[in-house]
């Protein structure tokens, strides 16, 4: 079975061409062939799942074959693979479901499904490549579909800004990735970049060339996984229609940088530079984006600055790999990716869903008390919050327990090795993740209350918050405004709520570690990353932890679970705080004028300067020369081609008369 | 297949010289049809030279004669000789020539009224000159058929470009003849010098034999590196007519005015075909004849290359005219591909050589685009356009892919060129290698930017001014209907009953964008096929400065730029 596996992004592919091809004859059943699609591919992504026992390779044909750099279009079969490959797919299919009944109407159904068929094909070819090179290429080619899905409404200015913007954010990250590549493929004897050959000649390249190529990789990813410092794209990527962020931050994106570290893991081990790098990175991150998210007056904000909190999650718990934790803190962190995969995913679908409802207002200002309307959205938005804050027995609550408990291991590691910097630093990192823990409980069921509590209120275009330019969405004839969604839509979301409560329970290392005997089946792990004996569940973490969120949903309830006056009055008593959290601490700006601005009066300089400067020498240079042509042309009256044919003929003539006859 | 060759090569010029014969007598319909059957039939007659090639000769294929004396002779004493023969490195330039040429056909179809016949003739000419020069064996051959084709393009800047189009076609024509008589010197005192010094003796002026030859010559002065070394000067020579051909920054200046000037068919030939003889010229002659040369002279082309490769995506990151875009772009594109060149191993060459197809490829295509674009709107002025995709979604499409291809996105043909060039080019200098990848992000910037301002966004058409080409006396009245458009998707714009009525692309549009497109995709998914040709005379090529390093001690400065790159490929 595992030599099929290319099956599973080859299903997507079709897919996506015979909508395109037949998508005006399919009509309103453009998404048949993408939902079947991909839903077929989990079919045999979970064969693959079941029937491998080692990882190995298959090679399909020769890619590339320029000069001394081969590539061949190979795909890899282990746990990490498997263990994507069902995610993706798995998540893929309920949001192409969901689609289906989200994107009714829209005049660019058809492309839109073939956008996402290409998307997951994209996603699953990253995930199942071999090697560092093809690895890259679906690296770009997710890319390139988020550019399309994102900016799906092309109309929107601000969407093909957003588009335009994720692509340039992220080819900056590529650009770590392509030198990172280009560096190791100097170094990889015989140049074969695939992770066996890799993994096996890193004995024989030195550290300082691991750091530097670690700390790219890294960079690379820190653009995919909208993280400190590239994280920027990723809050403006909500201009895609809501399926699609379902997508990229459950799915089929920002999972990716997660994945390539976590792939690159037997590269970094060992580096006692690059693990606390990551972790502080992810530290930071997870604690400025749910910084932002306490304020945000978006429903979708919220979430995406939750994903990229929560991602910093996730590379808290891969950079907690030094010494022994190695092994221990990439489980930590793919499981963390595994869980909020689901309930990530449930969360912007449920959000799809109260937009749909709500004529395409994402406000959180101009609707409130919604449960009673949209119970079931209701019911499974609030499972989802739940998991996201970590409460037990929720998938969420597993997830973050790995993650502190491998930064409280990592930190006792340092420790054990007499590396005291790094021990200090993994303890803070710990004692900053659980604060951002408390956060993100609070921001989640602050965007719950504010939404789903309350006094029922509906978006009118009479609003003082109503957008004068928002006449596109007029809801006057929506049969579905102000309803819960039609099953095609809540179907989805219910399933989705199942995997939220139950993917912890069933897979985490406490209950029946699966997921870490699957992950640990991978390519160069056995090898390379060290492997410490288990320690037993930590309660105290696991105490703090729920404390933590315990104590974001008690204060979210305080301040928003009726209507009271303290918001505000906190808001004013802390106006600088709250202005910085709600224009997101300037970074965009900040970048803007730091780099863009620059760059911008760069090109103007070398516009003029090549009209005036470089056109401008040439031309004195030129003037001798051609001023004498032009004299010389005068004499012949058809004009300058005779003139030079003969001139040429004649130096020809010359030359060749000197050379034969001397 | 010798004489396939020959037939091919022929076949426009029959075309050319029956239009330009009957220029009174027929009219334009009958010259474009003329015309389009012409290139077709040349494309179609050229077909089997692919699937007869045999990827693993480095030498000369489909030429009569034997190695040592390849083609007829011509002139008895010297013996120049007409011959013609295809390697891996001409083939693909000479089918990318076929296949560009039916664009530029396409591309003139409705645009080029007045005087067509000349028109389409010199098309054809210069089609055949192109195919003549890239199949040349002989250098005097090549360098009758490398001039020959500025005639044809000048009367096409200068007859039948924009406003300022008598300036462009002089400084075009001003410029390469400077270059070309400087390379000409070079050539021929490669031949001299291959007279005296060289194995044998003899007076050749067969390229094979020539390269053969001058990478056996045992002369001191020859093999000598340094600055005043023989090499070193005749590479300077040759570089004089390539560099402004392809055009390397800082010789580029003449390329924004051309393009801006030539009618969209002379762009899409130029930017296509044209820039690519230079870089033919670099790779068969400074590379496969003057390696040392190449080696002594690595810090400052290395320079040049990544200069213009920055450079030229600033300088087209500031442009409001999407032509001027395009052809900055080009400068920058063309910048990576000298940096493959100079990287001086397979991988760097090889890149290079496809990515000069794949440049050929992209812009011909974002050029005819463009060229849709100004048929409709007789502007160029990014400031002027907007959200063109619902007005037409099939030219959104074409765009779209061919900046997908342009700004190497992996699947599309961009990527089998750049990364491998930029591989080779790291492998031999790691910093110009870092520096020149930059551009993948600068050029991703003024692509999507590009078509953020061209196609995305409200509907925004320029007003009504310049109305005489808005179909039929509907043009009084341009209101913005930019809202109600938006509903209004598909390309059935034929039902449209707006004033102003912008048609959806011709049958010729795309067929002239198909091609390119079809081949985009295709190079990307299957490089193999296109790749495998270049690995011999490459290999071959790039022996030349492994072995040239083995013959003498390097000079301490390349050696440290170069590092150990060359020896271990």
């Amino acid at each position: 079975m595992t030599h099929l596996a290319w099956i599973v992004p080859a299903l997507p592919l079709f897919a996506s061409l015979v909508t395109a091809l037949a998508g005006r004859r399919l009509g309103e059943k453009a998404h048949l062939p993408v939902v079947f699609g991909i839903g077929a591919a989990f079919v045999v992504s979970l064969g693959v799942l079941f029937s491998f026992d080692h990882p190995e390779s298959h090679k399909i044909c020769d890619w590339l074959d320029v000069g001394a750099l081969k590539v061949p279009l190979a795909f890899q079969v282990d746990g990490l693979t498997s263990m994507m490959l069902c995610m993706v797919t798995f998540i893929a299919t309920l949001v192409a479901l969901f689609a289906s009944g989200y994107m009714t109407g829209d005049p660019g159904y058809t492309r839109f499904f073939a956008c996402v068929g290409l998307f997951v094909f994209s996603m699953t070819g990253l995930v199942l490549s071999n090697n560092f090179v093809l690895t890259y290429g679906f690296w770009e080619c997710v890319g390139a579909c988020s550019y399309l899905l994102i900016g799906f409404w092309h109309e929107k200015p601000s969407a093909a800004a957003a588009a335009k913007k994720a692509f340039l954010v992220n080819r900056v990250g590529d650009l770590g990735f392509a030198i990172g590549l280009f560096w190791l493929w100097t170094l990889v004897p015989g140049g074969d970049l695939s992770y066996e050959s890799v993994f096996a000649a890193l004995n024989n390249i030195p550290d300082a060339d691991r750091v530097g190529i670690a700390i790219l990789f890294f960079w690379a990813a820190t653009a995919k996984s909208a993280q400190i410092p590239l994280y920027v794209w990723l809050p403006d990527a909500m201009e895609g229609p809501t399926p699609v962020s379902a997508l990229i931050h459950a799915a089929t994106m920002v999972t990716a940088g997660v994945y390539l570290i976590a792939r690159s893991a037997p590269l970094i081990v060992g580096l006692e530079a690059v693990a606390p790098l990551i972790a502080t990175i992810g530290c930071l991150t997870a604690l400025m984006a749910g910084f932002y998210a306490l304020t945000q007056n978006d429903l979708k904000r919220v979430l995406a600055y939750s994903t990229i909190s929560q991602i910093g999650f996730m590379f808290m718990g891969l950079g907690s790999g030094i010494g022994s934790v190695a092994q221990f803190a990439v489980v930590a962190g793919m499981f963390h990716l595994f869980t909020h995969a689901f309930f990530k995913a449930l969360l912007f679908l449920g959000s799809g869903s109260v937009m749909h409802a709500m004529g395409h207002v994402i406000d959180m200002r101009r609707f409130s008390g919604l449960r009673h309307r949209m119970p079931i959205t209701y019911g499974t938005f609030l499972i989802g919050s739940l998991a996201l804050a970590g409460i037990f027995p929720l998938a969420g609550f597993w997830s973050k327990d790995e993650v502190l408990a491998a930064l409280k291991q990592a930190s006792h590691e340092a420790e054990h090795l007499e590396l005291h910097g790094a021990a200090t630093l993994y303890h803070s990192i710990y004692w900053i993740a659980l604060i951002t823990a408390g956060m993100t409980a609070f921001y989640t069921f602050r965007a719950l209350f504010k939404t789903f509590h309350g006094p029922e209120k509906l978006p009118s275009p009479h609003d003082p918050e109503a957008d004068p330019h928002d006449h596109h969405h007029d809801h006057g004839d929506d049969p579905f405004f102000g309803k819960e969604s039609p099953a095609v839509m809540t179907r989805p979301l219910q399933i989705l709520a199942v995997c939220a409560v139950l993917v912890g329970l069933v897979f985490a290392e406490p209950t029946t570690g699966w997921f870490a005997h699957l992950v640990e089946n991978s390519v160069g792990y056995h090898d390379r990353l060290p492997h410490a004996e288990p320690h037993g569940f930590d309660w105290a973490t696991a105490l703090l932890g729920t404390i933590a969120g315990g104590l974001g949903i008690g204060l979210a309830y305080v301040m928003y679970g009726q209507p009271s006056a303290l918001p505000e009055k906190l808001a004013g008593s802390l106006k600088p705080l709250y202005s910085a959290s709600l224009n997101k601490l300037w970074v965009d700006e900040v970048y803007k004028t730091l780099f863009v601005s620059p760059i911008l009066v760069l090109a103007q300089f070398c516009r003029y300067f090549d009209i005036y400067g470089v056109d401008g020498v040439v031309r004195t240079v030129a003037k001798f020369p051609s001023e004498l042509a032009r004299a010389q042309l005068q004499r012949f009256q058809n004009g300058a081609v005779q003139a030079y044919a003969s001139l040429a003929a004649l130096l020809v003539v010359g030359i060749l008369t000197l050379l034969v006859f001397t | 297949m010798a004489a396939l060759l020959i037939l091919t090569i022929l076949l426009p010029l029959a075309g050319g010289v029956a239009l330009l014969a009957g220029q009174k007598a027929l009219d334009r319909n009958t010259a474009r049809k003329l015309a389009l059957g012409t290139v077709l039939a040349t494309l179609f007659v050229g077909l089997p030279l692919h699937l007869a090639f045999d990827p693993s000769i480095s030498g000369p294929q489909f030429a009569f004669g034997k190695a040592g004396a390849w083609g007829l002779p011509w002139i008895g004493s010297p013996d120049i000789r007409l011959s013609f023969g295809l390697d891996g490195l001409s083939l693909g330039l000479f089918s990318l020539t076929n296949v560009l040429m039916i664009s530029a056909v396409c591309a003139s179809w409705e645009s080029i009224k007045e005087r067509a016949p000349l028109h389409y003739a010199l098309l054809l000419l210069l089609h055949s000159g192109l195919l003549g020069l890239f199949a040349a064996l002989d250098v005097v051959l090549f360098y009758i058929f490398f001039e020959f084709t500025l005639i044809p393009l000048f009367f096409l800047v200068g007859i039948y470009g924009g406003p300022d189009r008598r300036k462009a076609s002089v400084t075009l024509f001003v410029y390469t003849i400077v270059g070309g008589m400087l390379t000409l010197m070079g050539v021929l005192l490669l031949v001299a010098l291959h007279a005296q010094h060289g194995p044998g003796q003899k007076l050749t002026f067969s390229i094979p034999e020539l390269t053969e030859g001058l990478r056996a010559m045992k002369w001191d002065p020859w093999l000598s590196e340094s600055i005043w070394g023989w090499q070193t000067l005749i590479f300077l020579l040759l570089f004089a007519g390539f560099a402004i051909k392809v055009p390397l920054f800082p010789f580029h200046s003449w390329l924004p005015l051309a393009h801006v000037e030539a009618p969209t068919a002379g762009s899409i030939l130029l930017a296509g075909v044209l820039l690519k003889v230079g870089g033919y010229g670099l790779i068969r002659f400074n590379l496969g004849m003057t390696p040392i040369g190449a080696k002594v002279l690595f810090p400052l082309l290395a320079t040049l290359a990544v200069a213009g490769a920055i450079y030229g995506a600033l300088a087209a990151l500031a442009q409001k005219d999407i032509k001027r875009l395009v052809a900055y772009s080009s400068v920058s594109h063309m910048g990576i591909i000298c940096l493959g060149l100079f990287a001086m191993n397979s991988t760097g060459i090889s890149g290079a050589a496809i990515q000069m197809i794949n440049h050929g490829l992209t812009t011909g295509a974002l050029f005819a685009c463009v060229g849709v674009v100004y048929e409709r709107y007789h502007t160029r002025d990014m400031s002027a356009l907007g959200g063109l995709w619902n007005r037409m979604p099939k030219l959104a499409f074409f765009l779209i892919i061919a900046s997908l291809g342009s700004v190497a996105l992996p699947g599309l043909n961009g990527f089998i060129g750049e990364f491998p060039i930029l591989v080779g080019m790291y492998k031999t200098s790691p910093v110009a290698g870092s520096l020149a990848a930059t551009s993948m992000v600068l050029g991703a910037f003024y692509t999507f930017w590009m078509i953020q301002r061209v196609i995305f966004g409200p509907l925004r058409e320029p007003g009504h001014g310049h109305g005489t080409h808005l179909e039929s006396g509907h043009s009084e009245h341009h209101h913005d209907h930019a809202a109600d458009h938006s509903e209004h998707h598909g390309d059935d714009h034929h039902h449209d009953h707006k004033p102003v009525r912008i048609d959806p692309l011709a049958w010729y549009e795309i067929l002239g964008l198909t091609p390119l497109i079809v081949f985009i995709v295709l190079i990307g998914i299957r490089p193999g096929y296109f790749t495998r040709p270049l690995n011999e005379p490459i290999e071959k090529m790039a022996g030349g400065f492994t072995g040239a390093k083995v013959a003498t001690q390097s000079a301490k400065s390349t050696e440290i730029l170069l590092g150990s790159a060359s020896a271990s490929e």
